[in-house]
This record gives C-alpha cells, structure tokens and sequence, in this order.
C-alpha cells in the first residue's frame, strides 16, 4: 500500500535545479532509503515531504493521517532546556495531552538511552543531541518516521542500539525513511531505496537482490563522471 | 501556549530579561533620586506629583527600547537555528507559530515594564506619595499597550526583513512615536514638500508619546482621549495581520 | 475553526475602526475650546484694557494646523465652528483678511503645548495677541495708513543689529525707559520721559526717513500687542511670571525683532504713568513717540 508518492517532484534555488524531476513511491511498513552523494539532494527531497520546503514543480501524496516524526541531519534544539523539557515542548506542540506523561516521555528518553538530567541541552555532546532527536521524533507514536543521519555522531554501541531500536519499529508496522552515508547500516536495516545524484534518481537498489554489494553498486554509480 | 512558555522560558534563562530590565531600574532610579534637581523650562520640578508624568513617560520609553531588543530576534534566530524545522515538521502553521513567538515576546517585555513600575511605586511610597499608587498602577496599562505595540510591529516585520532592517526600521518608528510631539512641532512649522512628507509620517507613526501622555493624564485626574487607546489597538491589530499573513518560503 | 477565527480576527478590527471614527475629536477640539474659553473669562475681567473698542471675541478665530483650519466666531456667546483648507502653511500665529473682516489664526493647541514648553508662551495670550492686531486693523484701520516706505521687519532689525552706534542708543532708550520698573518707584516719571525724547531724538539723526518711520510702526503695532499680551499674563498668572517672562527681559537689547516688542510695551507703560487716559482716544494715527512728546509738553 502506498503511503508516500512523489511526482515528477523539482527543486529550484534561483538557477540551481537541486532536485529535478524525482519521482518515488513508499510503501507501509517498510524501511526505504535515501542515498547519494553530499549534494544528491536527499535532505531537500526529505524537506519536502516534511512541507519544510515546498517544491517548484510536481506533486506530494501522503496518505491522509499518517503522522510523521522526524529527526534532523542536524538537530537544533532550545538550548536552554533540559531533555524532559524539550519532550514535554514538542509534545505540548501536537497537542496531545496525553502525550505530555512524563513516564511516557521518559519511556522515550530510556529508549533512546538518554537520561533525564538537569543539564541543558547546549551542554549535551553531539551523540546526545542524536539521540534526543530521535527520542523526540517518537513522540506521536508516528506512523512515518523520518530520519537523517540517524547514527552520526554516535558511538558503535550507540548504533548498534539504534540499529536494533528501527529493527524493533519496523516489525511494529512503521514505514522509515532513512537518508545516510553508513551504507552498512543500510544493508542492515533497509528493504530497498534509491540513488541520487545531482538531483536525480540514477538506480535502485533492492535488499539482496542485487550480486554486488551496496557499497560497491554505491562507488560504482556515484563515482562515475567524477 | 507551549511555544510561547517556551520562549519566556527561554528569555528568562538566558538573562537577557535581567540586564536589561537592571539597566532600566538603574536610569529610574537616577532620574527619581535627582528630583530635588530636576529643572524644566527654567523652573525647578519638586512636587513628585507633576514628576511622575514625566517619568512614566521615561519608563515607557525604556520599556518600549528593552521589547525592541528582546522582540528583534525572537523570529530569526527560530530560523537560523533551526528549531522552526521541528514545528514545522508537526503541522504547526506559520501564522499560529509567528503568533506564539509574539506572545511570549510580549509576556516577556510586559514583566520588564511591570519591574521598572514597581521600581516607580516604591519611589512614590519613599517620598511620601503612597496615595497615587492606585492611579501609577492603572497607568502601567498604557505601559502593557504602547509594549504592545513595539512588539508586534517588532515581531511582524522580523518574520519577513533581517534583523537590522528590522531594527533600523523599529527604532524610526519607535522614536518617531516615542518623539511625536515634537514632530507634530516639525511638521507644523515646515512648509513645501518637507512638512507634507512629515505630515503623512506622523500617521503611520504609533502615538506612543499620546499614550504616555493619558498615563500621566490618569496619574493627575485628567481626562482620558479614548481615541488614542483605540488607534494603539489598531496599530497592534495591524501587526497582527502582519504575524498572521506574513510568510517564510522555508522553515 | 480556523476560518472562524479569521472572521472573529477581522471583525475586531473592524470594530477598532469604526470606535476610531467615532472617538475622533471632530471640529473644535477640547483643549482649544478650552483656550477660547480663558479668553472669554479674560475678558469679563480685563475688559478692552483702556482700547475703545477692543474685544478678542469680535473677531473670528482660526485653529490651524497647517492644513486645515477650524474656524470659530465666537460672537454673541455660542461658538459657531467651521471649517476651511488652511490659509497659511507652517506654524503662524497671525491675522488674515478674509474679504472685509479680520480674522485671528493661530495653531491648534495639540501643535502650540509643544512650542509653549520652549517659548513659555500661553496660547490663550497668543489670541489676544493677534486680536489686538486685528483690532489695530479693523477698528483702526492701521493697515491704511502704513506707508509704502515701510522696511520689512527682519531686515530693518538685522540693519540696526548691525549698526555699532544705532544698537548703543537704542540699548540706551530701553534701559531709559525701563526705570519705570523700578519697583522702588523713586523715579520721576516726567524726567524719565523727557531724557527719554533726547535720546531718541539724538537717535533719530543716525535713520533714514524709511527706517524711523518703520521703527515707529513696529513699536506701535507689535509693542502695544506685547503690552496687551503682557497685561493677559499677570491676569492668568500672576506678577512672578508676568515679571520673569515680560519685565525682566525689556530692558535688554536683543538682536531681531523682539527689541521693538519689548521697546513698545515700555512705551505704553510710560504713557501709562503720564496719562492714564491716554488710550481712551488713541487710534494708531500717532506713533507712539508722538504719544510721549505731547503728553510731556501737556505737562509743561
């Protein structure tokens, strides 16, 4: 069942076509990524999808209700909060009160193994900050969840823990969309995606159908004219 | 609401609040203690109960320059830092967003002027005026408006205009308003192209200086000009539509 | 709900708008009504000052704000309002011919309070001010009988200013005439007169024809005004602030025009002093100087 659609999806920045004529289909429940190079235009197609850019040319179909939780390439909080208090933010924001328990938001935080402290988030390392982000993506209990860059700045066990945390979500029946450079951890965790380059799609990739291995299909397709 | 919580929070903790509300009680507290000294048109000021127009005028002019600074960056640094992008992200539209940034901006810059108030009442009880604390309180109500007023103009304009843009165009009106009596001076005296520009400047200019005027007119019995309540209101009502309608082409 | 709340958004503002127009000052504002009242009450107890015929109210006055003037005839008692586009731009406090009647325009009260902070200057004196002139106009037809040798008055005044030995005599005529302030009163009034004459005789020899008839005017027309203003001030006031914004300053020599001011309310004090009566029959067909001689040789 489609659950995301982009149509001929174009981006322009005066003269500078980022995105140019992107058209993709995701499905429920499975976990779909977002490859290329720096520059491929993955973070514009998520913005997007997110409506934090709009798009010069083309059509967004999300299916209607479907809540999205996202977590950012680069997250930025209130630098003034505390974990707790960043929770209790943006879940005051959806508002749903109900989503405002602090055992529920500390369930969360346990999840994503962050503490509930007093220290202010401008104080917290870049490790934390990525946990957070995801912590607060969850908040909704989303249907899609987004994530850039999921595992930057995390140590190995921190994702490996992420890791076995969209493992655990996947099988709940969420759809993920997933945009990263650890081309491992997407042969770890992704069903299939695509690959960007200079805006565009140049391949597909599917979960184990393919002789080669993603990072050498990767190399291969990007490398090339470079 | 969580948003604006979220920015007074973040005034407050930030300390931004307190400098510059210190620094206002630090120029009332001057121009209170040098009473016996205040002279005005060659005739020494004594009787607190003619001064005290005059300083009111005095803190809602401090009052309206501290919500000018807390206001000017509220909405672009939302922008620079990004943390517009996970209110975006939950469907928060940008008027309802805007909306709440201006709230809290003006909570904020409201508990300023209520300080530097305060800071005037104790004056009056210290030199014996206790009696008019009644009508100093009422009078901070013309305080909350003309904060008001700097504050979502302030607000409206940053959503769309960089931060100094922003603040040049502010600190015109704000002293255009703060100033205006002496413009109405200007331009009556001013014949040609040079008094008819100024002319139709005074009326896009908020009459901040005729709120402070029916401030001092509450503290000293005299008769309240509704008409300049209603124009204020206007005015903010105007810089609501600007929250309201003005838009960021990204978060 | 959104839309609801756009409605309810737009309403508000509307309402602000109409409750705008309706609490709009219209016509003659509060605080100039209130001006024009402290004339009427002036008057009850100032009368025509000794000026036959003079009285604020037989003339119309006009609230200008540079561009439109609200226009009061405030004759019979009820104040009649009008009206009109401005006939002067800028900031003026003056007299206008409108067909055969004088009017008095001067600016609105909310522009006037902030210039009253500087100049100390009453607006309520202001209207006086320009009624007499318009009086000296209508009732006495001054306006008729000036000369076309007449030297505009910033220009005679920075001519003078300029003039070593003209200045030096005419600091002399005002500190001559300003012993009459001398509260002590030891002065002979009489002496004072006649050294006075001298020295504005002596004077005299150092102007053109066009230049004394030009000096008298002023002292005249702006001089008997200041007096009359003069006379308001320590109605409304009292005698510290008439004595601060009036006697104080007479006897010095100021570069401008404001010399023939306060040289003018000095020699209507003086007149004054030598015949009490000497209003009752003057018309503005002397100059004030002419005043002086005849009652001096009245005396003799």
């Amino acid at each position: 069942m489609e659950l995301i659609k982009l149509e001929n999806i174009t981006k322009k920045y005066k003269e500078n076509t980022v995105v140019d004529n992107l058209s993709l289909t995701i499905n429920k429940g499975e976990v779909f990524a977002l490859l290329g190079a720096n520059g491929a235009g993955k973070t514009t197609t998520i913005k997007m999808i997110l409506g934090l850019s709009k798009a010069s040319e083309g059509n967004i179909k999300i299916e209607e209700g479907a809540k999205i939780g996202y977590s950012p390439e680069t997250p930025y909080f209130p630098p003034y909060l505390t974990a707790m208090e960043v929770m209790s933010y943006y879940a005051g924001i959806e508002g749903k009160k109900d989503k405002k328990d602090k055992d529920y938001l500390r369930s969360l935080l346990d999840l994503t193994r962050l503490e509930d402290t007093k220290v202010k988030v401008k104080n917290y390392s870049k490790g934390m900050i990525q946990r957070l982000a995801l912590a607060q993506a969850l908040i909704s209990d989303p249907d899609i969840l987004i994530l850039d860059e999921p595992t930057a700045g995390l140590d190995a066990l921190g994702r490996k823990h992420n890791l076995e945390l969209l493992r655990r979500l996947k099988e709940k029946g969420k759809t993920i969309i997933i945009n990263s450079h650890i081309l491992h951890d997407i042969e770890a965790i992704c069903d299939r995606g695509v690959i960007m380059k200079k805006g565009k799609v140049i391949d597909t990739w599917t979960n184990g159908s393919d002789s080669e291995s993603l990072e050498d299909k990767f190399i291969r397709l990007v490398g090339e004219e470079e | 609401m969580e948003i604006t919580i979220n920015v007074v929070r973040e005034k407050i903790r930030k300390k931004t609040l307190y400098i510059t509300t210190i620094l206002g009680i630090l120029v009332v507290v001057l121009f209170s203690t040098d009473m016996g000294s205040l002279t005005i048109g060659g005739k020494r000021i004594n009787d607190y109960y003619v001064l005290i127009p005059i300083l009111i005028n005095v803190v809602n002019f401090l009052a309206g320059a501290i919500t000018l600074a807390i206001s000017v960056t509220t909405v672009p640094n939302e922008y620079e830092r990004r943390t517009s992008h996970l209110v975006w992200s939950r469907g928060v539209g940008q008027g309802r967003y805007h909306f709440s940034l201006a709230a809290g901006n003006m909570i904020v810059s409201w508990i300023s002027g209520g300080i530097l108030y305060a800071t005037l009442c104790i004056f009056a009880i210290v030199n014996g005026y206790a009696n008019i604390l009644g009508k100093i309180i009422g009078a901070s109500l013309f305080m909350l408006l003309y904060v008001a007023i700097i504050c979502m103009l302030t607000t409206a304009l940053s959503i769309q205009l960089p931060v100094a843009v922003t603040g040049v165009i502010m600190i015109l009106l704000f002293a255009g308003g703060a100033f205006r009596s002496i413009l109405t001076l200007v331009a009556a005296a001013l014949t040609g192209v040079g008094g008819k520009v100024i002319k139709r400047s005074l009326q896009i200019l908020p009459n901040l200086a005729g709120l402070s005027k029916q401030a001092g007119n509450l503290v000293q019995g005299n008769p309240i000009n509704v008409n300049v309540i209603i124009t204020s209101l206007i005015f903010i009502w105007i810089a609501g539509l600007g929250i309201l309608f003005f838009r960021k082409k990204e978060a | 709900m959104k839309k609801l709340g756009f409605v309810l958004y737009f309403l508000v503002g509307a309402v602000l708008v109409l409750a705008a127009f309706a609490t709009k000052e219209k016509g003659l504002k509060e605080n100039n009504r209130t001006e024009l009242d402290r004339v009427v009450s002036d008057y009850e107890e100032l009368g025509d000052m000794g000026f036959k015929g003079f009285c604020p109210m037989n003339y119309k006055i006009a609230f200008s704000n540079g561009e439109k003037d609200v226009v009061v005839d405030c004759y019979g008692g009820d104040y009649k309002v009008s009206e009109r586009a401005a006939v002067y731009e800028g900031l003026v406090g003056s007299i206008y011919k409108n067909g055969e009647e004088y009017e008095v325009v001067v600016p609105e009260y909310d522009t006037w309070i902030n210039l009253q902070a500087f100049s100390g200057e009453q607006l309520s004196a202001v209207i006086w001010h320009e009624s007499f002139h318009a009086y000296q106009n209508a009732y006495c037809g001054l306006a008729d009988r000036v000369s076309t040798k007449i030297m505009c008055e910033t220009e005679l005044s920075e001519h003078v200013d300029h003039d070593a030995e003209m200045k030096r005599l005419y600091a002399k005529e005002l500190e001559i005439l300003s012993r009459l302030l001398d509260e002590e009163k030891t002065c002979n009034v009489a002496e004072i007169a006649l050294e006075y004459i001298h020295m504005a005789e002596e004077r005299d020899r150092l102007l053109t024809e066009e230049e004394k008839l030009s000096e008298a005017l002023y002292e005249m027309m702006e001089g008997s005004a200041y007096y009359v203003e003069s006379r308001v001030v320590r109605y409304e006031n009292g005698e510290a602030v008439y004595a601060k914004n009036y006697l104080n300053s007479a006897a010095e020599y100021v570069n401008g025009n404001s010399k023939y001011y306060h040289h003018g309310m000095l020699q209507c004090m003086l007149l004054d002093e030598l015949d009490p009566q000497w209003k009752d029959s003057y018309a503005f067909d002397k100059n004030l100087d002419e005043v002086i001689t005849q009652c001096v040789a009245a005396e003799r």
